[in-house]
Order: C-alpha cells, then sequence, then structure tokens
C-alpha cells in the first residue's frame, strides 16, 4: 500500500538517518572495546546530544513546513507526525546515553567492567537500531519483534536487580552504577518500542497499545 | 498601395456607403415628411371625434374610424397574443424536438409569410359568408390570427434565451411544469414577449386588405361588434380614391395618425429594449 | 442503525444511453451529517447525486435502476417526484437565483410556486431563513432588490436559503463553491456544518481539502462505483483501499 515517496518524506529521512549517526556516535564512545574511551566523555556526550538536539529540531521544522505547505493525507500525513515523534525519541535516547556516560564519570565506574548491565546496555542499543531499521524499511514485522523482545529486556533487568540487591562484597559506587544504568538502558529500550508503535501506525494506521 | 491613396480609398468607400444608405432612407424621409405636410391640417378636434359628414358638406370627421381601429386591434391582440404566447411556449418548454413540434413551428414559420390578404379571404369565407354579412368579429379574427407567427415567435425565442438553470433551479425545488413556465421562465422572459405583442400589434394596424373583406366600412359610431366597423386603413382607402379634396385631406390626417400610431409603438419597443440592455438584465 | 439512516441507497444502477454512470452502489448515508462526495471527473458523483432527487432521469435517455429509500419510502415507486425533490433539495455549481423575483421573493419561490403555505407567513420564512445562511445583515435593507443584483457569494448562499426554506430532509449540493472566490467558500465551508441541524448535507467537492474541512463523512467514487466511504477522519489519515489513498495523496493520473 506504500506509495512512491514524496521528495519532503526523503528528506527528513535523510537528516533521521544524520541522526541515528550521532546516537551511534555517543553509544559507540560509551561502550566500545575497540577504540580508546576518551578523557572527556561527559564533554564528549554533551557534544553529541546537542547535536541530536539539533537535529531533533531541524526535523520537526521540517515536518511542520511540509504540513504547511502540502497538507498531505493519509500516508503523507502519518509519514509527517511520525518522523517528528521517532526524532523527539531519538534525542531522549542521546540523552540516556549520556546520562550513562555522567554516572559512570561521576562514581568512577567503568562500565565495561560490569558485564551484566555492559549486555544489557548492548541489547537495549540494538533494539534502537532495529526500531529504526523497520522505520527506514517500511518493516512492519520487524517492528513487531522488537516489542516483543522488550518483554525480555524487562526481564533481565529485573533478574540484574534482584541479583545485586542481595550482594554485600561490592562497593556502594559499583551498585549504585549497576542499578540506575540497568534503570536507564531499560527506558532506551522502552523508547526502541515506541519507535516501533510508530512504524505499525505508519504502515497500517492502526495504533497498537499507547505510550 | 502607398498610404494617401489608401486613405482616398477609405474616403471613397465611406462616402459611397453613406450615399446609398441615404438613398435607402430617403423615401421614408420623404414619405414621412409627405405626410405630415398634407395631414397636418386635417388635424382638428372635430377631425378626431366626429362622424362623417354627407357629400358635399365640409367638416365632420374621422372619430368613427379611430374607434374603430382600436376596436378591432384590441378584439384581434385578445385572442391572438395569447394564442401565439401558448404557442411559443409550447415550442420552447414542451416541445423542442419532436415530429410534433417541427410540424407546429414550420406551421408558425409559413403563417408568418401568408399575404394578408388571404387571411381576409379566409376570414370572409368562415365567417363573413356564414353569417350572411360584414363583421368586425371576422376582421378581429383574421387579425388576430396573423398576429400569432410574429408573438409565437418571439415568445419561442425569448423564452429558449432563459438559461437551463434557472429551470434546473425550479425543478430541483419541486415547482410543477406549469408553473415554473409561466411564474419562471415567461416571467423572466416577458420583455420580448411584449415587444413582441406590441410588434404584432404595429404590424396589424398597417393591414388593409383583410379588412376590406372582413369589416369593411361604415359611417356610424359602432354599436356592436357584429357589425360591418370603419377603420384608418379603410377610410384612407376610401377617402384617397374619391377625387373630393376634403375627403382627399382627410385620407391624408387619418395617414398621419395611422402612421403616428404605428410609429410610436416601433418607438416605444426600441427604447425599452434598450433600457433592459442598459440595466444588464 | 435503522433510524439513523437517512437515505439507504441499495442496488442502484444508473444510465446514459448505453453508457453505465452508476454501478450497483450500495450505502447508507447517515442522518444529519454532512458527507462529502469525491473521486476523480467523470467519475458518477454527479449522476449520483442526481438519483438521490430523481433530476437523472429527467435527461433524455437517462435509466435509474435500483432503490433509494427515503425515510423507508422508496423516492421511485413510493413516491412522487415533485414530493421527493421538495424533501430533497438541492444546490447547484453555478449560483442560479430567479432574476425576476426579489430577494425575499427567491427565499420563498419553492413554497409560493408548489403551494402549500400561509400567505401572511412568507415574511417571516424569507427572514428565518436569510438568518440561518448569515445572509440577513447584509440584504435586510435589500429584501426588495433583483436576487440577481447579489455578489456571487450572496447569490449562492441565497439558493442555498431557497432550499433550506423548503424545509427538506436532505440537501444536495453540487461542487457548491468551484464557481465562488476564497471569502465566499470560506463563508459556505462554514455554512455547511451548521446546515446539519436543518438537513442531511451530501457536498460533492473536487477539493480533497475541502472534504477534509467540511464533512464528516467521506464518500469516495470511481468509475461509477463507491470505492470507500467512512467517517473523513478515518479516510483521511489511513485509507483502507489503494485507489483512495492514492487520490487523497494527489497521485492519481
Amino acid at each position: 500500500m506504500m506509495l512512491r515517496e514524496p521528495e519532503y518524506i526523503i528528506e527528513i529521512n535523510e537528516k533521521m538517518m544524520d541522526l541515528q549517526g550521532i546516537i551511534d556516535d555517543a553509544g559507540d564512545s560509551l561502550v566500545s572495546n575497540l577504540e580508546e574511551r576518551p578523557d572527556n566523555l561527559k564533554d564528549v556526550l554533551t557534544e553529541r546530544c546537542k547535536e541530536a538536539q539539533v537535529s531533533e529540531e531541524l526535523i520537526i521544522e521540517m515536518s511542520v513546513g511540509a504540513l504547511i505547505r502540502y497538507q498531505p493525507f493519509a500516508s503523507d500525513l502519518r509519514a509527517l507526525t511520525v518522523a517528528m515523534k521517532v526524532a523527539y525519541d531519538l534525542s531522549r535516547v542521546c540523552r540516556y546515553i549520556r546520562n550513562i556516560g555522567e554516572v559512570m564519570e561521576d562514581l568512577g565506574v567503568d562500565a565495561r567492567s560490569e558485564p551484566d548491565v555492559l549486555s544489557l546496555i548492548k541489547d537495549a542499543r540494538t533494539m534502537v537500531g532495529i526500531a529504526l531499521e523497520a522505520y527506514f524499511s517500511k518493516d512492519a514485522k520487524l517492528a513487531m519483534r522488537v516489542i516483543k523482545d522488550d518483554d525480555y529486556i524487562d526481564d533481565r533487568y529485573r533478574t540484574i536487580l534482584r541479583k545485586y540487591a542481595v550482594r554485600r562484597d561490592l562497593p556502594g559506587s559499583v551498585m549504585l552504577f549497576i542499578g540506575i544504568t540497568a534503570r536507564i538502558a531499560e527506558r532506551m529500550a522502552d523508547h526502541a518500542v515506541y519507535i516501533s508503535q510508530e512504524v505499525i501506525y505508519l504502515t497500517t494506521g492502526r495504533r497498537e497499545g499507547y505510550r | 498601395m502607398g498610404l494617401l491613396s489608401r486613405k482616398a480609398h477609405d474616403k471613397a468607400a465611406r462616402g459611397l456607403c453613406l450615399l446609398i444608405t441615404l438613398s435607402a432612407i430617403s423615401p421614408l424621409i420623404w414619405i414621412v415628411a409627405s405626410i405630415i405636410a398634407n395631414g397636418a391640417s386635417a388635424i382638428s378636434w372635430e377631425f378626431v371625434t366626429s362622424l362623417p359628414k354627407p357629400f358635399g358638406e365640409g367638416g365632420g370627421g374621422i372619430g368613427h374610424a379611430i374607434l374603430g381601429t382600436f376596436i378591432i386591434n384590441a378584439l384581434a391582440s385578445v385572442w391572438g397574443i395569447p394564442a401565439g404566447i401558448l404557442t411559443g411556449m409550447y415550442l420552447s418548454e414542451y416541445d423542442r424536438s419532436s415530429r410534433l413540434g417541427s410540424a407546429v413551428r414550420v406551421a408558425v414559420e409559413s403563417l408568418a409569410g401568408v399575404p394578408s390578404l388571404i387571411f381576409g379571404i379566409f376570414a370572409f369565407s368562415l365567417i363573413v359568408l356564414a353569417v350572411r354579412h360584414y363583421t368586425a368579429l371576422a376582421a378581429a379574427f383574421a387579425l388576430g390570427l396573423m398576429m400569432i407567427p410574429l408573438v409565437a415567435k418571439a415568445t419561442e425565442e425569448s423564452m429558449k434565451v432563459v438559461s437551463d438553470d434557472i429551470r434546473e433551479a425550479a425543478i430541483a425545488l419541486g415547482i410543477p411544469k406549469w408553473s415554473r413556465t409561466i411564474k419562471i421562465v415567461l416571467s423572466i422572459a416577458r420583455g420580448g414577449v411584449l415587444s413582441g405583442s406590441l410588434l404584432a400589434f404595429a404590424r396589424i394596424s398597417g393591414e388593409t386588405a383583410p379588412l376590406l373583406f372582413t369589416a369593411l366600412f361604415s359611417y356610424f359610431w359602432p354599436t356592436s361588434l357584429d357589425q360591418p366597423m370603419a377603420t384608418l386603413q379603410v377610410v384612407i382607402y376610401n377617402y384617397a380614391l374619391s377625387g373630393f379634396d376634403d375627403w382627399i385631406l382627410k385620407a391624408w390626417g387619418a395617414s398621419l395618425l395611422l402612421m403616428l400610431l404605428v410609429l410610436s409603438i416601433n418607438i416605444a419597443v426600441r427604447v425599452s429594449t434598450r433600457q433592459k440592455y442598459a440595466e444588464g438584465a | 442503525m435503522g433510524a439513523d439512516v437517512e437515505l439507504d441507497v441499495l442496488s442502484l444502477n444508473a444510465w446514459f444511453g448505453e453508457k453505465q454512470a452508476l454501478k450497483n452502489i450500495n450505502i447508507q448515508i447517515p442522518r444529519r451529517t454532512v458527507t462529502a462526495v469525491i473521486g476523480p471527473s467523470g467519475c458518477g458523483k454527479s449522476t449520483f447525486i442526481r438519483c438521490m432527487n430523481r433530476m437523472h432521469e429527467l435527461i433524455p435517455g437517462a435509466r435509474v435502476a435500483g432503490k433509494v429509500l427515503l425515510g423507508g419510502e422508496d423516492i421511485y415507486t413510493e413516491m412522487d417526484a415533485m414530493d421527493v425533490r421538495r424533501k430533497v433539495g438541492m444546490v447547484f455549481q453555478k449560483p442560479n437565483p430567479f432574476p425576476n423575483m426579489s430577494v425575499e421573493d427567491n427565499v420563498v419561490a419553492g413554497l409560493k410556486l408548489s403551494g402549500g403555505y400561509k400567505k401572511g407567513e412568507l415574511g417571516r420564512i424569507a427572514e428565518k431563513n436569510l438568518r440561518a445562511v448569515g445572509l440577513w445583515d447584509e440584504v435586510k435593507d435589500e429584501l426588495k432588490k433583483s436576487g440577481a443584483s447579489l455578489s456571487g457569494g450572496q447569490q449562492q448562499r441565497l439558493c442555498i436559503a431557497r432550499a433550506l426554506a423548503m424545509e427538506p430532509e436532505v440537501i444536495l449540493m453540487d461542487e457548491p463553491t468551484s464557481a465562488l472566490d476564497p471569502a465566499s467558500t470560506a463563508k459556505i465551508e462554514e455554512l455547511v456544518q451548521k446546515l446539519k441541524a436543518y438537513a442531511t448535507i451530501i457536498i460533492i467537492t473536487h477539493n480533497v481539502q475541502q472534504a477534509a474541512r467540511v464533512s464528516d463523512m467521506t464518500c469516495f467514487f470511481y468509475l461509477g462505483e463507491v470505492v470507500e466511504f467512512d467517517n473523513t477522519k478515518a479516510l483521511f489519515e489511513a485509507p483502507k483501499n489503494p485507489l483512495t489513498e492514492r487520490y487523497i495523496t494527489g497521485r492519481f493520473g
């Protein structure tokens, strides 16, 4: 049922891809094993977040401009309202990444030394990536997968909490780090779900579940 | 061709056109002028209101003929105009394309071309012979018949011009056909219908031949419709050929009156239609 | 559902001579709503609404088959044509007030000319309907002037008042604003939603945005068939039929 995309939507999606690049960079800075962790992680991440926000605002501008100029209907209209929501979700994801970096620096803990939490963060990032893939290729099935996988993330989050709640041998900073960061990662996964719900709305016109 | 020569040609052409036009209307001007010149002196109160005096005596008038003309014309209009309007209405609204409609249209158009003498003879054989005397009723019949094609044509044309949008609006309101034909379409077309009727009236005012076979003539005031009646046209005919100077003068006077009647109707029609367009109907 | 249906169209087919203009139309128009009828030129929209007030059959060679129930009665077999037109009014693309009548007389023309009114009432009826279409203040000092002396937008509102005065169940509108300037168009669009209080409205428009602005339900016609008929917001947000999607996003032709 999808028709040839209008120019204005293609341009908006190019900006969306840029935004995806920004949050990928930010995430990489945070957890990449292949790269040197930069000394000024907080500054780098703050910089990325600013860029993400600028990008989000640009996408909203372009969408509103298209609404005014073209007064579109049906899938064209949905493409614009969805683009605005997805841009917001992505800039939140960037914020969460920055928050994790801040917690790391503030508590002096390196995420790479906490495998449970690290894998949760990586999985949340992957989910966001898949949700975006579903968005760009308008794949409702892929989007449904992300929504289902969220249950799995939720379980792992709760497992981590239960596991560490009873340990007495770790320093307080590490415990705090694990608790806070796991929660943030779970929220990141939630936003991947929101993006997927928008993809379903975009492709079918139906709303599945609420935020 | 040089510019000067072209200008000269242009002027010459224009001059020629003017000349020809003048020569075409000059007889009309000459007629009108001579009627006025000769007839003016005959007009007087007595002329217009009294009966003719016997041969040899001067004075008297053609009051009976003036009255007779109006009576016969009015009577003719009473039946000719409605019949014409109904025919025109039928052709425009009820039957634009069937065989019967075409037949009626052909009949109406042919009727317009029939010489007035024929109408007179027709009325003569139909009525005068049947009742065994000349009668104004026959005249009214013949003249009314002559009015029908003119009025029908004018009515049909004026009604056809009314936009179909108007008819659609009336139909959509659930207005029955007869009501919308008369109260809306005919009402909008009334200017044209009126003009047509006036022109038809002017036309019959000028016809003499049918009167000779129907109303003939009289020297008395009309007392009933079913008798011979004097008319301006026949007065002119009789008096002009009479050989009496006095009567010939009266014929000029009658001609003047008749011409004024016809001219004023034509002018009135012109003025009213020009007004209509000026307002932007 | 039954009590809420104004017009129940069942297996409606219509022809112009040999050419079939409407193919098996089956829809129920809900009472007191505004339904927009959209679709490309020549798809049968005009034919459809002219079947709703029995004006299609007036065209030489035209034919209609099927049922159209107005309040449960079939307008073709159980009602007289004049009656149908009094109950189903129509406003045309080009405003057509009667030029030989005053503004006031135009409003009540339908009542006057088809009988069934009380003489003293006409002035009151004219005022009521002129107020309903928002014309009263503009023309109250010029009631006796010819209907044709008003501006285009005013003439069209006069035509609407004229249709309204018949107290119809349904008012059909065939592209009522296409011959008007933007300001008049806006006034009439505003009016259309208000008219719902008086009658069920069916409005043809070739302007998709206008349909989105003024209607509660939208019906998309293509090649003589109803392709989709749905609540306006739903149809414009997420049409179910790909043809509808193509048409309303302007990708037709």
